[in-house]
């Protein structure tokens, strides 16, 4: 697989350099580090610091949430692993404003493992941590605990962001990101496998005319595997999946989301929200607002994630307030 | 000749001992994790134990708690995902348990192994029976508990047995935990790499602790 890079080993340290030059009116580097980088505006003195971050190769997740109205700070690790503790301590004193520090990141084995190392080396140094996990995926099943963050990542960071800036304390920032974050509802559909830039070789094989349902952010297995079908069969399929696990009644509203894996065309993500559009209009449920684009892709995955937010007041006005950063802007 | 006090500078040495091992083994570890995993267990494990080789080298202390702890956070910091906690997490929370303690005696390192143990169930979630690396490490410190005695070699060289015992249960195990557990039936047969590196650890910590 062609990819355009420099030696392969250094991808991430690369690619900060780019965004660096690129943006580096608007961040900073932490701590001279490849991969932390602070918002030229943060710390604010009294204001909740919000910490996002994961593995690399899911961009723009996570450096596109960096900025005014979003993650403070942003720490990434190499690709898909997760970023170091020693890394995360740093990111969290940068962007400690004396009013506590959220964590947010996706609930994987190795970032709860490295994360909550790094809660411990903030505590041994005086800054309170509180964290919120995404696990929005409910391909593995019914236990919470289980599941997998993908896409819910972007609106738990906005609400986030949005509550903080609000000048909202630490353990009000928590409960409100935590409430978006508990009503996001996401499910896939992975048409073409990723490739590792460092091997060059994929993460998995479909065939020609499979698909698989469900698959995870790293290539994890998913679902169910399928032969390719229209639009308007697999996104009812997706939409059927999440209402079963959250129900939704007449009246609801929602936001929704498209997501495109990385390679899959906004074409195809503008036919899918059609379809999935049209299943939420039949139940009576109210799309309040939409997001179809890039938001967390797996390299060049083809494929899409729907995700669903039920949103009331309190969520709608966090969702609307102004924010910032290299690829999500809203005045 | 019986040993029964670690101080300082054997400490050293018998960590800086298990991290050239593990170096060395970086291809046989890679070759078991890769029938049930993604066959990079060793990658990390060798980045992980030389940075702790080379952490622990630059440090100059009397203090066992230090050198355990550097020796940990540079396995944390090298191997990365989460292997880095894990394995390095068994030598910090030795660091935690030895704090204030000039030398060791086999009770302080009965102590040290029970807490790594506690942090790699608490944090980790694997239970025995899941083939991970506490089938080797919950029988070891099993029996580091009830080993009777202060020979300190002869302590190691009781849990590793026993580890080397979990690690040959394992291959009877389908995997409950980690990435193997995507695998079901098809781990059978094979041995789990984490709990291999975890009698490898123990092992070479018994042989050099009776080195002069």
């Amino acid at each position: 697989m062609k990819k355009l890079m420099n030696t392969p080993s250094d991808v991430v340290k690369d690619m900060f350099a780019g965004i660096e030059k690129c943006f580096g009116d608007r961040m900073s580097r932490v701590a001279g580090l490849n991969s932390v980088f602070i918002r030229k505006d943060a710390p604010v003195e009294g204001r909740v610091g919000i910490l996002f971050g994961g593995g690399s190769g899911h961009e723009p997740m996570f450096i596109g949430c960096l900025g005014e109205g979003l993650a403070d700070v942003v720490v990434q690790g190499g690709v898909f692993a997760s970023p170091t503790p020693n890394l995360i301590l740093e990111a969290a004193k940068a962007v400690d404003g004396g009013a506590g520090v959220l964590f947010i990141y996706g609930n994987y084995a190795g970032d709860i493992l490295n994360f909550d190392m790094a809660e411990e080396f903030c505590a041994d140094e005086g800054i309170e941590v509180r964290t919120v996990r995404t696990c929005d995926d409910i391909s593995t099943g019914k236990d919470r605990e289980l599941r997998r963050g993908v896409t819910a990542d972007l609106y738990t960071v906005k609400i986030a962001g949005a509550a903080a800036a609000a000048g909202l304390s630490l353990t009000e920032v928590e409960r409100v990101t935590r409430k978006a974050m508990d009503n996001c509802r996401t499910l896939g559909v992975c048409l073409t496998p990723a490739t590792l830039p460092e091997t060059g070789l994929p993460t998995f094989t479909l065939g020609e005319d499979e698909i698989e349902v469900g698959m995870g952010a790293h290539g994890e297995a998913g679902i169910k595997r399928m032969k390719i079908a229209p639009a308007n069969e697999l996104a009812p399929y997706i939409m059927g999946k999440i209402c079963d696990d959250y129900p939704l009644a007449a009246g609801d509203e929602v936001i929704f989301m498209a997501n495109s894996m990385g390679a899959t065309t906004l074409m195809e993500l503008f036919i899918m929200a059609k379809e999935a559009h049209a299943f939420l209009e039949s139940m009576g449920v109210k799309v309040w607002a939409s997001d179809v684009g890039e938001f967390m892709t797996t390299q060049e995955m083809g494929g899409c994630h729907l995700m669903l937010m039920k949103v009331d007041e309190e969520l709608k006005k966090y969702y609307q307030a102004p924010c910032s950063s290299i690829t999500y802007t809203r005045r | 000749m019986s040993v029964t006090v670690l101080e300082a500078a054997r400490l050293k040495k018998m960590l800086l001992g298990v991290a050239e091992v593990i170096i060395s083994k970086k291809d046989e570890l890679c070759a078991i994790d890769s029938f049930i995993g993604d066959g990079d267990h060793g990658i990390g494990m060798s980045h992980g134990f030389t940075a702790a080789r080379d952490q622990l080298a630059a440090l100059e202390s009397d203090d066992p708690s230090k050198l355990l702890r550097a020796f940990g956070m540079g396995v944390v910091t090298g191997a990365g995902g989460a292997s880095g906690p894990l394995f390095g997490g068994l030598f910090i929370e030795g660091g935690k348990t030895a704090k204030g303690s000039g030398e060791l005696k086999a009770a302080d390192i009965v102590k040290w192994w029970r807490a790594a143990l506690d942090y790699v169930r608490s944090k980790g979630g694997a239970k025995p029976g899941d083939k991970t690396m506490v089938d080797a490490l919950q029988p070891a410190v099993e029996a580091m508990e009830a080993f009777d005695g202060d020979d300190i070699p002869e302590l190691f060289a009781a849990a590793a047995k026993a580890a080397w015992d979990g690690v040959e249960k394992t291959k009877n195990y389908v995997a409950g935990q980690g990435r193997s557990r995507y695998l079901g039936e098809r781990a059978l047969g094979h041995q789990d790499a984490g709990a291999t590196s975890i009698s490898i650890i123990l092992e070479t910590l018994g042989r050099l602790a009776s080195e002069a």
